[in-house]
């Protein structure tokens, strides 16, 4: 028997204790009202408003785009809706479809051809294929124009052009070219995980590789490749400098250049009707995402078995051949030979690094901002679930995959009429860069985050450690490598961002995506190129990164 | 966590560090463009930025101002007017005189008497001063030696409805600012439904409607298309490019009868409310000095309104050819009518 | 002076209709080493976590050392209670050292002098400057353990402190534990489901059952006098027989005979009953003495669990059958389809309720 006065014992609580959770003054109300909006478990009163502004400070420029849509007048929205509406709904989504198909069918035959073939060279097929997806469209366009337009190398091969590139057909070859790898990587990352064994099933069943090909590996695909093929969908709805540069008209063109030359209130009109056009995609996603997760397989350690091609190898390498050398290196040869005859010409003059500084001034700025903002709200999101912290996650990833006219349409009328000290100041760049990348930073942050357990901040605090103390002493440095590689992404997409800087600069401050535009809008390749390499260089950074993600 | 971190230390770190370095500096600097006050110009021009900066430059290099351009294109009346109560242009370079005078009818400029004034001619510059104009351009069919001949050319512009042109030419989009004025001289020409008829059919028939004139140059210059409707001195460029410069001009609608060729002119403006007007006033009395206005004409190669300054080389000056009677100032009133126009026409956005 | 007290706290997680903890009552005393015990879902975690302040009670008041730390109108924050907590996982910082672990919340003038303190009291001096993940687990653990007593806590909270260790290292870890905690002059809470560590470890268990509690006791009083059906099957293995109280209070009388139970309980005589016999109370006997009235059955089956051998044994009643389970010594010679005669241990059988 241990000593006695070591006890534990039930106690007999009085009824006055019992009856004490009954008295309910307003404060008590307000403040379980507080708790049960936070699921019980509310963040400080600072982190809750720090959050919220983000929230409405990345979602407010859209949503005021909306705001001035609806009192745009009915007269407006039925002239649209009878002329220009249906004209480009038609323009955007027959590009938007046919590319998507395009990527998928060849997204799909090249990464089973590089991961489930004895394709030769496949490990550096796996790798150089994912490296359009690093080159900004537009300077794709500009390389294709400087290839295939009327004044190309080949035009002038041929002594004519072999076909309009300023066409739909133009458009739809070169977002295919720069668009597919979405496809390709995330089929790929479905085949790397996917299990032999129900090939090895099919086969034991009679099969041969065509029909399991048909029969089984496309159906158990079927999830990866509709991801792939909603994030091309996505990626073309917003899509400007390849539309704009081959003189294809769709919304977010058409917005562009309403609200330059014409009237921004319309443009609010076409902007709200694409931002609808982008929800009903992104609905999709969350559709085939929820199946996704149901068709996941688990603890998969034997790796898939390799296709022997047979002669068939040779196709095979000549299908990818063909498509590295459209997609990777031809663009990058044109750039390389106007860079060169550029850089000999003096293209790197005092005003490109001044374009290239301004470039990385703006990126760099919205890359750190970045990284500050999305802290408090991965970490609401992470450690206070709740209806509040969900919004605030939502409202400042809606950015995502809204296209650079619409936000910057936005901060321009925002900024004008609100904060007119700022207009015209960088700062709009780095706010535009902010709406449409932080949700970049976040993911990567929210990823971090998700590594560390809960338990640690519990720790921290019962050691002593205030909230904050525990969020700049515990929490910060665990997740840092994270959110430095989401600021670092952000650094990169802002680099090549065009439309919202083209709309937004102020005067006497082009940055290197600007100079590629005017340049090559101007058929000065020698004078674009440079600029796109210098582009393109930055790009490839992440790549290594990249592949391994997906 | 481990695999970002070492991706992290492979590259990413001296960029962020760098990036950081770059940024505080800069902000320090006030790069970003808030530098306010005594020392700076903010110029927007509707022109190709070719054809100013040089002379943007000259004016720093002058005076010691530093100028901000924004080269915004079609886009640029648009922002005046949006920023009418946050006004961040001092001058507004156009290159089409009814988008200054809408303004100033607009009460979007401000009037000031630079020295030197009287060079330019009344019928060319704003009552007020409050813009005028410095060199003239005409709208002109371009053509590709090669695959046309003067002959074969059409000779009006109401001959580009023809179907049998179907294919063979270029415009340009009509937010463009010297269509906006051609399709206001054609309204005051034939009236709205006649110019209506020719927008569709013209729309119809181009080979391609393009961004800028500098586009319709270069396709001509290539044969891509056999010729387009460009300002004249589109024509004189493509005579220097070292190759594509077989190209031919004609002036057209100049049968007796006809209206004439569309005449416009490129000028500069003062912005009503500049947060910069002295150093605007300053930039109005350097630009009307003749070496300047010369080198305004010049850049573009362009016919000096200043008729004391001679034409670039082999330019055909106003009084060698039947100019359109509509007066440049009338271009300011029907401005928006005309922008209104075109949108209804549907020739507003399109790019093909 | 109790070092926890605990005033009718309720809580109810938000989108669940059960409460976790429902209006539970509980004091300990300082230097006390006491186990939550219960199966998941039991409630026992929140409780550890309401006294962290890492939950809010909905209800009632919670006092550390006489101070009110969570009621109405009082609310310390977790960094303000002086709570030493040591998690499942032990969350140790994977940036920090060891020294910097144990001294991250002790941030005296003597912080070197205290971190070496500690670590000496759990046996890891010279373990300074190694990282969380140079270390086993159960290095891991006394690390967690010396960072929460580092800035001498009111009150240790371990949270399933031996779930992650493998079976040899667990026993030595109780030991362990104990040693440590009892030479820290810590007052501790520990969480278990496991009944073995909770009556190896524990001053007093307190098991927990849908938020409420069942028993509070010595591990010996658990074990032997279990207060309830729930409390006789979760701790140790029972056979629970149906019975009524004889009319002395003195036995039990059971479709298996009747049998002498102990006296210090509170059953009315002729009151439903169940009758709690442990396997290991149950003994063979060779011969069957025709006055004590023997159970007699069949074995079903046998495991050999290396102490011991446990048997299943059928036997027949009245109305059917019933099974018991038997603790046998491991060097038994029995085998399956034998027929055995059984014998309870005197002053074995417990009684509980018949609810």
């Amino acid at each position: 028997m241990r000593t006695l006065d070591l006890d534990a014992r039930p106690l007999q609580p009085s009824a006055a204790v019992r009856g004490q959770q009954r008295r309910s003054t307003l404060a008590a109300q307000v403040g379980g009202l507080w708790m049960r909006l936070w699921a019980g478990k509310p963040p400080g009163l600072f982190l809750a408003l720090l959050g919220a502004a983000i929230g409405l400070s990345m979602a407010w420029p859209i949503l005021y785009v909306v705001w001035r849509a609806l009192w745009a007048g009915r007269a407006r929205w039925l002239r649209l809706l009878d002329g220009r509406i249906p004209g480009l709904l038609w323009q955007t989504a027959s590009i938007t479809v046919t590319t998507t198909l395009l990527s998928v069918g060849i997204g799909v035959s090249l990464a089973w051809l590089v991961h489930r073939c004895d394709t030769p060279g496949r490990r550096v097929w796996r790798w150089l294929l994912a490296v359009p997806l690093m080159v900004p469209s537009y300077v794709g366009a500009v390389a294709y124009v400087m290839f295939l337009g009327p004044r190309g190398w080949l035009s002038t091969l041929l002594g004519r052009a072999p076909f309009n590139l300023y066409s739909f057909w133009g458009v739809l070859l070169v977002l295919t070219l720069f668009k597919f790898p979405y496809v390709f990587l995330i089929v790929g990352a479905a085949l790397k995980r996917m299990n032999r064994s129900y090939e090895e099933a099919a086969r034991s069943l009679g099969l041969g590789p065509w029909a399991i090909f048909w029969r089984v590996t496309v159906p158990f695909l079927q999830p990866a490749i509709g991801a792939g093929a909603i994030l091309t969908a996505l990626c073309t709805l917003s899509e400007f400098g390849v539309v704009a540069l081959l003189r294809y008209n769709t919304f977010t063109s058409a917005i562009y250049y309403q609200m330059e030359s014409y009237d921004r209130t319309a443009a609010t009109v076409l902007s709200s009707v694409l931002m609808a056009l982008t929800l009903a995609v992104l609905g999709i996603e969350r559709l085939t995402r929820g199946r996704r997760r149901f068709h996941q397989t688990t603890n998969v350690t034997r790796r898939p078995d390799i296709l022997r091609l047979g002669r068939w190898k040779h196709v095979a390498l000549l299908w990818v051949l063909v498509v590295l050398a459209l997609a990777v290196l031809l663009p990058l040869a044109v750039l390389t030979y106007w860079s060169v005859i550029g850089v000999a010409h003096g293209a790197l003059d005092g005003r490109f690094w001044t374009f290239a500084l301004n470039s990385i001034q703006v990126a760099g700025l919205a890359a750190v901002a970045a990284v500050v903002l999305a802290l408090p709200v991965v970490y609401l999101r992470a450690r206070h679930p709740s209806l509040p912290s969900v919004l605030i996650d939502k409202l400042s990833g809606s950015g995502y995959a809204l296209p650079g006219v619409v936000v910057a349409l936005g901060l321009i009328f925002l900024f004008n009429t609100y904060i007119p000290w700022l207009y015209n100041t960088a700062f709009l760049v780095v706010v535009a860069y902010l709406v449409r990348f932080l949700p970049q930073a976040m993911q990567y942050g929210g990823a971090s985050l998700s590594q560390v357990s809960p338990r640690i901040d519990e720790t921290a605090r019962s050691l002593g450690y205030a909230p904050w103390r525990v969020l700049f002493s515990v929490i910060v440095p665990l997740i840092l490598p994270g959110l430095l590689a989401g600021g670092a992404l952000v650094f990169v997409s802002a680099i090549k961002e065009l439309p919202a800087t083209l709309i937004l600069r102020p005067p006497g401050f082009d940055t290197l995506a600007v100079r590629v535009w005017v340049e090559s809008s101007e058929a000065v390749y020698h004078m674009a190129a440079p600029a796109a390499v210098l582009i393109v260089l930055v790009s490839l950074l992440p790549l290594k990164w990249m592949l391994s993600r997906y | 966590m481990v695999k970002l971190t070492s991706v992290f230390g492979l590259g990413l770190a001296p960029i962020v560090v760098v990036v950081l370095g770059v940024l505080l500096s800069g902000c320090a600097g006030g790069a970003a463009g808030e530098t306010g006050g005594s020392g700076e110009l903010v110029v927007y021009s509707a022109r190709n930025e070719r054809f100013v900066d040089a002379l943007l430059e000259d004016f720093e290099a002058d005076t010691g101002i530093t100028v901000r351009a924004l080269h915004a294109g079609g886009a640029a009346v648009n922002r005046i007017v949006e920023e009418s109560r946050n006004v961040q242009a001092d001058i507004f370079i156009s290159n089409d005189v009814g988008a200054l005078e809408y303004l100033r009818l607009g009460g979007y400029l401000q009037g000031y008497t630079p020295e030197g004034i009287e060079t330019i001619d009344a019928r060319y510059r704003a009552p007020d001063n409050a813009w005028f104009a410095l060199s003239a351009r005409t709208r002109v069919l371009m053509y590709n030696r090669d695959l046309i001949t003067a002959e074969a050319m059409p000779k009006t512009i109401w001959a580009l409805t023809d179907a049998q042109w179907a294919g063979q030419f270029a415009i340009t989009r009509g937010g463009n600012g010297s269509m906006i004025a051609h399709v206001s001289a054609l309204r005051h020409e034939w009236g709205n439904a006649k110019t209506a008829e020719w927008i569709a059919a013209v729309k119809a028939n181009a080979g391609a409607i393009m961004q800028g004139h500098g586009d319709i140059r270069r396709a001509v210059g290539a044969g891509e298309v056999a010729f387009g409707l460009v300002n004249n001195y589109y024509y004189h460029q493509q005579l220097l490019e070292p190759t594509d410069n077989n190209v031919g001009v004609i002036y057209p609608d100049q049968g007796e009868g006809e209206m004439g060729a569309v005449v416009n002119a490129a000028g500069v403006a003062f912005v009503r409310d500049a947060p910069n007007a002295d150093n605007a006033r300053r930039f109005l009395d350097w630009i009307l000095l003749p070496e300047n206005q010369r080198a305004f004409s010049y850049a573009s190669m362009e016919v000096p309104i200043n008729p004391a300054i001679e034409a670039v080389g082999e330019a055909a000056t106003l009084s060698d050819y039947r100019v359109h009677a509509l007066p440049l100032s009338r271009l300011g009133e029907v401005y928006e009518d005309t922008r209104a126009f075109i949108e209804r026409a549907g020739l507003d956005l399109e790019l093909k | 002076m109790q070092a926890i007290e605990l005033w009718a706290v309720t809580k109810t997680y938000p989108g669940t209709a059960q409460p976790a903890v429902a209006s539970l009552s509980l004091a300990v005393s300082q230097g006390a080493l006491v186990t939550l015990l219960g199966p998941s879902g039991s409630g026992k975690t929140t409780v550890l976590r309401l006294i962290a302040g890492f939950e809010r009670a909905d209800a009632g008041e919670i006092l550390l050392t006489d101070r009110r730390v969570s009621g109405p109108g009082a609310w310390v924050a977790p960094e303000r209670r002086g709570v030493g907590m040591v998690f499942q996982d032990y969350a140790l910082f994977p940036h920090l050292t060891v020294a910097r672990n144990v001294g991250f919340g002790y941030r005296g003038p003597d912080q070197a002098e205290r971190i070496r303190e500690v670590l000496e009291l759990v046996a890891l001096t010279g373990y300074e400057t190694r990282y969380p993940h140079e270390l086993s687990g159960g290095q891991q653990q006394r690390v967690a353990l010396a960072r929460a007593l580092a800035r001498r806590p009111v009150v240790v909270l371990l949270d399933e402190p031996f779930s992650n260790l493998d079976a040899a290292l667990r026993t030595h870890m109780r030991l362990e534990l104990r040693r440590i905690l009892k030479a820290a002059g810590a007052t501790a809470l520990l969480v278990s489901h496991d009944q073995a560590d909770a009556l190896a470890i524990s001053d007093r268990i307190v098991v927990l059952k849908g938020g409420t509690i069942q028993q509070v006791g010595s591990p010996q009083e658990i074990y032997q006098r279990p207060a309830n059906r729930f409390v006789a099957t979760f701790v140790g293995q029972s056979n629970l027989l149906a019975g009524v109280v004889d009319n002395e209070g003195a036995a039990v009388i059971t479709d298996l005979g009747v049998f002498a139970c102990r006296h210090d309980h509170a059953y009315r005589p002729g009151e439903r009953v169940y009758a709690c016999i442990r396997p290991d109370s149950l003994e063979m006997v060779p011969e069957l003495p025709a006055s004590d009235d023997p159970v007699q059955g069949t074995i079903l089956s046998l495991t050999y669990t290396g102490q011991a051998l446990d048997a299943v044994v059928e036997v027949r009643t009245v109305d059917g059958s019933q099974q018991l389970l038997v603790r046998l010594p491991s060097a038994a010679d029995v085998r399956e389809g034998q027929v055995v005669a059984l014998r309870v241990a005197p002053e074995a059988v417990a009684l509980v309720g018949g609810g």
